[in-house]
């Protein structure tokens, strides 16, 4: 008991902002997460990929506004109340996506957390981890949870550009 | 460190440790990236700028080693040879070398130079393992500033120097001379300027260690500084003084090799105890001359004014503190629109909280500016310099130098501004042997202004030099096989101008050590685009060559226009916008017309192409031919603009040397914007140059013009009249329809104006009937005339879509099917002189490089169409007509020709003129019968003519005609008015001659 007391002690607990995308709920760690935001005022840019939802300001800073499930392919699902999660400068240029979420909190410690790897072809992760945004998945009670790398998402429009050439 | 020469070095330095830092990362991604042009041209480019720069300032061996380490590149580039690891192993020691060398000249590395050289010349890679020799230490350099070391001196340096400072010293002397007998106050501005040039002096002699001269000279500058600002010394004797002090420094120069040891201060100490003996009898007095004493800092200036303190602050500050404004200025106007409607004792603070908002953002702002007389100043030793190793005699004039800019914009405008001033005095200003023989004044002038004008610095460099020759231009791109022929010669003069921006372009053929590698234009271009700036050429051979660059005061703020287009708001740098047009709905169908693929606005006697915003926005990709058709088809019915109730707004952009109309759907207004650069991931779009926050919070993108104008793939450039250098002679320019048929070399133009519509036809809808085609156009069979029905000249390719051309003034339905739309170009025409070709065709001249022909339109369709052009009712004359005087003056070429042709047949005399004067003039001469003129004309246009001899001229009472292309309701009747007997639109034939018969009969019956 006494060893297993120290596990938990060692390991961390991790924090995850929660939204759903087609019936599967994703996360990204909170720490990444800078706010999230229900009262924004989206502008278009014509001639971006698809991905690109807008620009938004907040509070001065422009961010730019990812739509992940047109990047993974799915149906638009978006629902009228979409919120968006603004990420922290986690790299130098500001942005957020635009999900349908409750702004749920999910906290799990970090030995629940299951990295991904590359032989894993279950369920539909396949195009996920083709873009390589997801980093892992974990359970919680109710819930398969798809953790996305907040660190790798611009990257999709990347590949996007270099389909588009 | 006040000097220029210390500025300079210091600049250098500066730039060239940021250039190396990046040549090196880019040498090492060479290694692994292979032959990647964009890397190597970038590499060439930057190594070019160090080798420019440090051949300037005179540090010779810097420019050996770059110079090596460019041609390498340059074999790079042209795919001669390989970066291989042996040779990026040299270049990167190369650029070690140059990062050593701190601003002082490096020794010449021998083995380093060897190397580089040996791969080139050979060919062959230098073995791996050649040992790096020991990198001498800076002390060892070339160039020592030690005192006595006057033999070490570069001789070529201080030979330099002695003649520069004879020649400040001798418009001193000038200066002096006329000082006292001119007003004090008028001379301010010359005495700050004398001084500046000793200053230096000064400097340069400080670099070149001759100190007593350096001592002077601040002497010299000191005592210069305050004449006549001390009421208590006479002017006089103050002249007297400065005199002694100017000779005394001469002696030195004179003398700059052999004494160098002589005391100066000696002589200082004596000519300022003197001075103050006569000139300050009462001791107590606040002298403001100073004894100097020692021989180091003389920094007791005199204070005549206050000197104003100031502060270093960090950059990021500014930016805070800019940022944290502008969101001042947000809730600001958040504020405002809440209280719009409350109670009215608040409005008071609500305004002072506006005033106060936009000053602090002001000041704000103002803290970064900086006069452009930092990097101008710099010039007058570049000029002279130059100037000298070439050979060439120049006069800097600089005007504009207290208008400040972002000091960034200053800061990055140093290098290519110098780049500029090189290649004017290099390429552009002849030597005064060449000058003389072109019956210029010897010595050049090279003009650097600059001008702000609504948020927007205008940067002129203009030298009176030879001009671009813009044959010699399409030559060397051809040789170089940098673009086609084919799109070269479809180009406008202001297109071929552009050319030398293109990568890889040299117009000197001789490489020198401070231009002409091919690399330069193109580095200037991109340098001023990194501003947010354009550049512009204009130039005229034998005359010389202007460079305009325009460039916002400060990259964070500027001024654009705001404008919505798809329910969005967009902003238009004020930089790129020239004028905005609004047409009212009944306008619109008049001015906006058709072209094939483009529609045209004609604006100020140019076209203008235009692009609508709307569906550049709707197409992600570049606008292909199809597309633009498309577009066109969308909004024109047949010929006729789609009539709107909305006004049309029409922002005239201009990017670089294109112009083009923007249509949107709304102006909202004018409004400084903050700019923020677009979100890297999505930076390869464009059409937007940025984004800004809104006063409402929302985020607008700012159009980018050069975008737009590639998007929309706007095909040809409107040819803009010079307002720089004034053509006395212009030839009048008319716009012409360029076409062909099956065969490329035969070109056929007929003038725009004649023409009502052009209709795009479809093989299927021609229809033959007995022998003859006809397509329906709305709804009634109109007769196709193809040129090979009546003229020897090549068939119509049938297979593909083909455009029916339908005239203005021919009443019966007939229309000339052409192949190919090839372009509208708004040129001056002279067909008179070539002679007659065959009945049909006008005359042809050379447009764009292509012998083209003129049709006659009313003779091409009575020779298909006879029958219908036959005079059913003969006018029986009643008069000779070989007796009657007709004088014809039309300003374009084409229609002299058709109109004395017709009248010619009839049997007429003619005398012809070419403008309303020349006009005028004839009349006052001799007398006639009859006036036929058209009423657009430059000199004196047909209105102004009429009036004229309507007024008591010897011809008085002429019949007169006017004939115009311009509709009847418009100009009908100002012209009966003034003075016409009658009007006719320009021009069937028959209409026209029993027209003129008429008129000349009633005139007989009279």
């Amino acid at each position: 008991m006494s060893s297993a007391k120290n596990e938990i002690n060692k390991s961390r607990r991790q924090q995850f902002v929660t939204f759903s995308m087609e019936g599967s709920l994703y996360g990204v760690d909170i720490l990444t997460v800078k706010e999230v935001s229900s009262d924004y005022n989206l502008t278009p840019i014509y001639h971006a990929p698809d991905t690109v939802k807008g620009y938004v300001n907040l509070r001065g800073e422009i961010y730019l506004i990812l739509d992940l499930t047109v990047a993974l392919g799915f149906e638009n699902s978006l629902e009228k109340k979409s919120k968006l999660i603004i990420f922290k400068n986690i790299v130098d240029d500001p942005f957020g996506i635009i999900v349908n979420t409750s702004g749920d909190v999910v906290s799990i410690e970090e030995d629940q957390f299951q990295k991904f790897n590359s032989s894993d072809t279950q369920n539909n992760l396949n195009t996920l981890h083709d873009k390589q945004i997801i980093n892992g998945l974990f359970k919680t009670e109710n819930n398969l949870i798809i953790s996305i790398d907040a660190y790798k998402i611009l990257s999709i429009l990347d590949e996007e550009g270099v389909e588009a050439k | 460190m006040s000097d220029i020469d210390d500025e300079m070095l210091n600049d250098f330095i500066e730039e060239s440790e940021e250039l190396l830092d990046s040549i090196e990362e880019d040498f090492l991604s060479l290694e692994t990236a292979g032959n990647d042009s964009e890397l190597i041209n970038r590499l060439f480019r930057a190594v070019h700028t160090i080798k420019g720069t440090a051949g300037f300032i005179g540090l010779a061996n810097i420019g050996k080693l770059s110079h090596s380490m460019e041609t390498l590149l340059g074999f790079f580039r042209e795919g001669k040879e390989k970066p291989s690891k042996v040779y990026i192993d040299a270049l990167l020691l190369g650029s070690d070398k140059l990062n050593e060398s701190d601003g002082m000249d490096i020794t010449v590395e021998n083995d380093l130079l060897v190397r580089l050289n040996k791969q080139i010349e050979n060919g062959e890679p230098p073995q791996a393992q050649v040992s790096v020799p020991p990198l001498p230490k800076p002390e060892n350099s070339s160039i020592t500033k030690s005192n006595n070391n006057i033999d070490n001196l570069d001789k070529k340096l201080v030979s330099l120097f002695t003649v520069q400072a004879t020649e400040v010293l001798d418009s001193i002397d000038g200066f002096l001379e006329n000082f006292h007998k001119s007003d004090m106050k008028s001379s301010e501005s010359e005495l700050k300027q004398k001084c500046n040039k000793i200053k230096v002096i000064q400097g340069s002699s400080s670099y070149l260690g001759l100190d007593s001269i350096s001592e002077i000279a601040k002497y010299l500058e000191l005592q210069l500084s305050v004449l006549g600002t001390d009421n208590s010394k006479s002017i006089e004797n103050e002249l007297k003084i400065l005199f002694e002090i100017k000779d005394k420094m001469q002696l030195l120069i004179d003398d700059v090799y052999s004494s160098d040891k002589e005391d100066i201060k000696d002589f200082i100490n004596k000519i300022s105890s003197n001075n103050n003996l006569q000139g300050n009898k009462d001791l107590d007095s606040a002298a403001p001359v100073e004894v100097v004493q020692g021989n180091k800092d003389v920094q007791n200036k005199p204070n005549t004014t206050p000197k104003k303190e100031s502060l270093r602050i960090s950059v990021t500050l500014i930016d805070q503190l800019m940022r944290l404004a502008g969101e001042l200025v947000l809730i600001r106007n958040q504020q405002s629109l809440q209280f719009r409607e409350e109670a009215i004792g608040s409005r008071e603070s609500i305004q002072r909280l506006d005033s106060v908002t936009s000053e602090l953002q002001e000041s704000i702002m103002h803290t970064r500016l900086q006069p452009i007389s930092n990097v101008l100043n710099k010039f007058p030793r570049v000029v002279r310099d130059l100037g000298n190793s070439l050979g060439k005699d120049v006069e800097l004039i600089i005007e504009g130098g207290e208008v400040e800019l972002d000091k960034t914009i200053v800061e990055q405008l140093a290098g290519p501004m110098t780049h500029l001033v090189r290649n004017s005095i290099d390429h552009g200003i002849e030597t005064p042997d060449v000058r003389r023989g072109n019956g210029k004044s010897p010595t050049g002038s090279l003009t650097l202004s600059a001008v702000h004008e609504g948020g927007i610095i205008t940067i002129t460099i203009k030298d009176d030099g030879s001009g671009i020759n813009t044959e010699f231009l399409k030559n060397k791109v051809l040789s170089k096989g940098l673009l086609p022929s084919t799109v070269l010669e479809k180009m406008s003069k202001d297109e071929l101008l552009n050319l030398i921006f293109l990568p890889g372009f040299s117009t000197n053929e001789a490489v020198s050590s401070v231009s002409g590698r091919g690399v330069g234009m193109d580095v200037v271009k991109t340098a001023v685009e990194a501003l947010s700036g354009s550049i512009k050429i204009d130039s005229v051979i034998g005359q010389g060559t202007s460079i305009i660059l325009k460039l916002p005061l400060t990259l964070s703020i500027i001024p654009s226009l705001l404008i919505r287009s798809y329910k969005q708001v967009f902003a238009i740098p004020q930089v790129n916008l020239e004028i905005l047009v609004s047409l009212s709905s009944e306008e619109i169908a008049g001015k906006i017309e058709k072209a094939g693929s483009e529609e045209i606005y004609r604006i100020q006697d140019t076209l203008l192409p235009l692009v609508r915003l709307n569906e550049i926005l709707a197409r992600k990709n570049r606008l292909s031919l199809e597309d633009k058709y498309e577009i066109v088809k969308k909004y024109h019915k047949d010929d006729e603009l789609n009539s709107t109730k909305t006004p049309m707004v029409i922002a005239v952009l201009g990017a670089g040397n294109s112009r083009f109309g923007l249509i949107v759907d709304e102006v909202i207004g004018a409004e400084e914007i903050v700019v923020n650069p677009m979100h890297p991931a999505i930076k390869n779009i464009n059409i937007y140059s940025g984004a800004a926050i809104m006063g409402d919070g929302s985020v607008a993108l700012i159009l980018n013009a050069d975008g737009l104008a590639f998007h929309s793939n706007v095909e040809f450039n409107v040819d803009e009249k010079s307002d720089l250098f004034d053509q006395d002679d212009k030839e009048p320019r008319e716009s012409i329809l360029l076409f062909t048929n099956s065969n490329e070399s035969e070109r056929y133009g007929v003038s725009l104006s004649i023409i009502k519509r052009i209709v795009e036809v479809e093989p299927e809808e021609i229809q033959n009937l007995s022998e003859k085609d006809y397509v329906s156009i709305d709804n009634n069979p109109c007769r196709v005339v193809r040129l090979n029905e009546v003229l020897d000249v090549s068939p119509n390719t049938d297979n593909k879509r083909q455009f029916l051309i339908i005239f203005k003034q021919i009443k019966k339905p007939l229309g000339l099917l052409v192949s190919d739309l090839r372009d509208i170009a708004d040129v001056s025409i002279d067909i008179e002189n070539s002679g007659y070709i065959q009945n049909g065709i006008l005359g042809s001249d050379v447009i764009n490089n292509k012998i083209t022909m003129f049709i006659d339109i009313n003779a091409i369709f009575s020779m298909a169409e006879p029958k219908w052009f036959e005079d059913s009712s003969p006018v029986i004359s009643s008069f000779d007509k070989t007796k009657k005087k007709i004088y014809v003056v039309d300003d374009s070429s084409i229609f002299r020709q058709m109109i004395t042709k017709y009248l010619k047949e009839e049997g007429y005399i003619l005398s012809v003129g070419k403008n309303g004067r020349e006009a005028y003039n004839a009349l006052e001469l001799e007398d006639y019968d009859m006036l036929v003129s058209d009423i657009e004309m430059p000199e004196m246009n047909g209105y102004e003519l009429i009036k004229a001899v309507r007024k008591g001229s010897k011809n008085q009472n002429i019949t007169a005609l006017a004939l115009s292309s311009l509709k009847i309701e418009e100009a009908r009747a100002p012209a009966i008015a003034l003075g016409f007997d009658d009007y006719q639109v320009k021009l069937e034939k028959k209409d026209f001659v029993q027209k003129v018969e008429s008129m000349l009969l009633q005139e007989h019956k009279i």
